[in-house]
């Protein structure tokens, strides 16, 4: 390895994300300690990105901006599109009814008015969403409930500041069901919660260890349920915790694992290729499919992945991650968990916090707390993050018990 | 940079490692020195925690200098690669117990141990990082965002806020270069 390498490759910035092999890291790491120009770029790297992270919060979210206009100028472009259709149907209805008063007129034309109603139907759902937020008043919401960020996008969406309603919101029956065992949240007009129904307390308590975690994240132990009456505030609140980002993933170190003519049979996904399908060609394929944001057919892959190589934690984490992407937060347990299991992946932290996030989509506030404390706990990229949506979902369920 | 033995040849890896075995403790020293900041940077990527950090660099010199004296290091020659591989035992150990290393064994090299004035010059140089960060236009600041903590790569970026990839490879290189020619004279001081 030399230094051309290094900066040709972007060796530093992956070493800094983890995302060299074993082997390239190794050898990156034996030629750091040996030349003072790249260690001296990596402390400079490392030092920018310590700074990066406490300020990332304020870099998103400044991202984020342009989104929120975007969202304005489409309700003001729907909003003009609803007055234009509503002003020529007065006008078509005043033509009809000076028709009706000139008999000269009725009898020559056989037009009668009909009545106008501007109709406004509401945005389609986030096929991809877990927690669905369904307004009854009437009040549109132009975002979908859960937005997804494919790795190629600049930012999630959020929802506005609503006014306050209550917001019944339930969570899946099952989580061995069909993807559309999603949670379903409603809202009335009503501005007083009539009822509340309290967190079931079967569920395990926060803190438990990565064994428990792990258990717990089996289908079998994740069949509570959950009903309860949420302001629209605290509806939004648990929006937001839910909404999911997708991982960071670059292509790095594939070369060797792809090369294997040997083994490994040919997939019905990988139709059209002549490369063998190991588990790592799968992987690749199924991370592909991923970063180009087709999550189903990245699940697809990465399910066979995992037939074939059982014990990758990078396979787990990516399937758990396209799992929740997809829509499906029911079956990221399992793949999560498996990297939980393991307790020593470089993908701990971020399983914890993701399975977190597959929680909250699900309305399990208490694992999803679980989960979120013990990804604040362990040092990585979204330690601050799950600082700060640790603290969220503590209040919120708070909230909840105190009602 | 650091001090003692920049690009040194593999005939001075060995005799430093020679001059440990023999006792001399102006060689642990110079070990220390010349490793000892490369070895932080390496611990504090793979734990991201400057505190574990701190403390696994501290059991990774220890662990060298004591192999060192007792003649265990076979090809002296290739000093990096074992310093490097005696890091990531002592780190995968770390993820594996997670408990915190106790300093009991540090007998007479803990003289030479992590140096609390790099470590605190380190602090230092962070915290001016961050205010020059802040100087920085929030598209320069996307970019290192996006780049060195979301892992993308600079095609990745460059397609992400719609700038030509080198475009987004120049506007980095200068902010690294700037930040590098003015903090990284406090590192060689």
């Amino acid at each position: 390895m030399d230094c051309e390498r290094i900066r040709r490759d972007e060796l530093i910035e992956r070493y800094l994300s983890h995302q060299l092999e074993e082997g390239v890291s190794d050898e990156f790491e034996t030629h750091v300690l040996g030349c003072p120009e790249c260690s001296g770029v990596l402390e400079e790297l490392q030092g920018l990105r310590d700074g990066l992270e406490e300020k990332a919060a304020n870099i998103r979210s400044a991202v984020k901006k342009p989104s929120v206009f975007r969202f304005w100028r489409q309700a003001a472009a729907v909003g003009f599109a609803v007055i234009l259709l509503v002003s020529f149907g007065l006008l078509r209805w005043r033509k009809a009814a000076k028709h009706d008063e000139d008999p000269r007129l009725v009898s020559k034309s056989p037009h009668k008015p009909t009545e106008k109603v501007a109709e406004v139907k509401p945005p389609p759902k986030s096929p991809q969403s877990g927690l669905e937020l369904e307004l009854r008043s009437g009040e549109n919401s132009t975002q979908p409930a859960h937005a997804h960020k494919s790795p190629s996008d600049a930012s999630v969406n959020r929802p506005s500041a609503q006014p306050e309603k209550t917001i019944v919101a339930k969570s899946s029956e099952s989580n061995t069901g069909t993807a559309s065992a999603g949670t379903k949240a409603s809202s009335s007009e009503d501005t007083k919660p009539k009822e509340s129904i309290p967190l079931p307390s079967t569920l395990p308590a926060a803190g438990e260890g990565p064994a428990a975690v792990a258990k717990n994240t089996t289908p079998e132990a994740s069949t509570d349920s959950a009903h309860f009456k949420l302001t629209s505030a605290q509806g939004v609140e648990l929006f937001q915790i839910g909404a999911v980002e997708a991982a960071p993933f670059a292509f790095s170190g594939f070369g060797r694992h792809t090369k294997d003519p040997k083994g490994g049979k040919t997939d019905s996904l990988s139709s059209g290729t002549v490369t063998p399908d190991t588990g790592r060609v799968l992987f690749q394929k199924g991370m592909t499919a991923y970063v180009e944001g087709r999550y189903d057919d990245a699940i697809g892959f990465l399910q066979n992945a995992v037939e074939r190589d059982k014990k990758t934690d990078d396979v787990n984490f990516y399937l758990g991650v396209s799992q929740i992407l997809a829509g499906h937060p029911q079956e990221a347990a399992i793949p999560l968990g498996k990297v939980i299991a393991l307790e020593n992946s470089a993908y701990l932290q971020s399983a914890h916090y993701y399975l977190g996030k597959a929680y909250v989509q699900q309305m399990k506030l208490d694992q999803a707390e679980s989960e979120f404390r013990a990804a604040a706990a362990l040092p990585g990229r979204v330690t601050a993050d799950s600082k700060t949506l640790f603290a969220r979902i503590a209040a919120l369920r708070a909230q909840l018990e105190a009602k | 940079m650091d001090e003692g033995i920049p690009n040194r040849g593999m005939n001075a890896l060995a005799d430093l490692v020679a001059r440990i075995a023999s006792g001399e403790e102006a060689a642990e020293e110079e070990l220390v020195r010349t490793y000892g900041r490369r070895v932080y940077a390496i611990t504090t990527a793979r734990t991201r925690d400057r505190e574990i950090a701190r403390d696994l660099t501290q059991d990774v010199l220890l662990a060298v200098i004591k192999a060192a004296r007792a003649n265990q290091i076979r090809e002296a020659d290739k000093l990096e690669a074992f310093i490097q591989g005696t890091a990531k035992n002592v780190i995968n150990s770390y993820f594996r117990t997670r408990i915190r290393r106790s300093e009991t064994s540090l007998e007479a090299v803990s003289q030479h141990t992590w140096d609390s004035v790099l470590e605190s010059e380190a602090a230092e140089r962070r915290r001016l990082v961050q205010q020059e960060l802040e100087r920085c236009s929030l598209l320069d600041q996307q970019i290192l965002l996006f780049s060195l903590v979301d892992g993308h790569s600079l095609a990745e970026v460059a397609k992400r806020l719609n700038l030509s990839h080198d475009a987004v490879r120049a506007r980095k290189s200068r902010l690294v270069r700037k930040m590098a020619e003015k903090f990284g004279r406090m590192s060689q001081k």
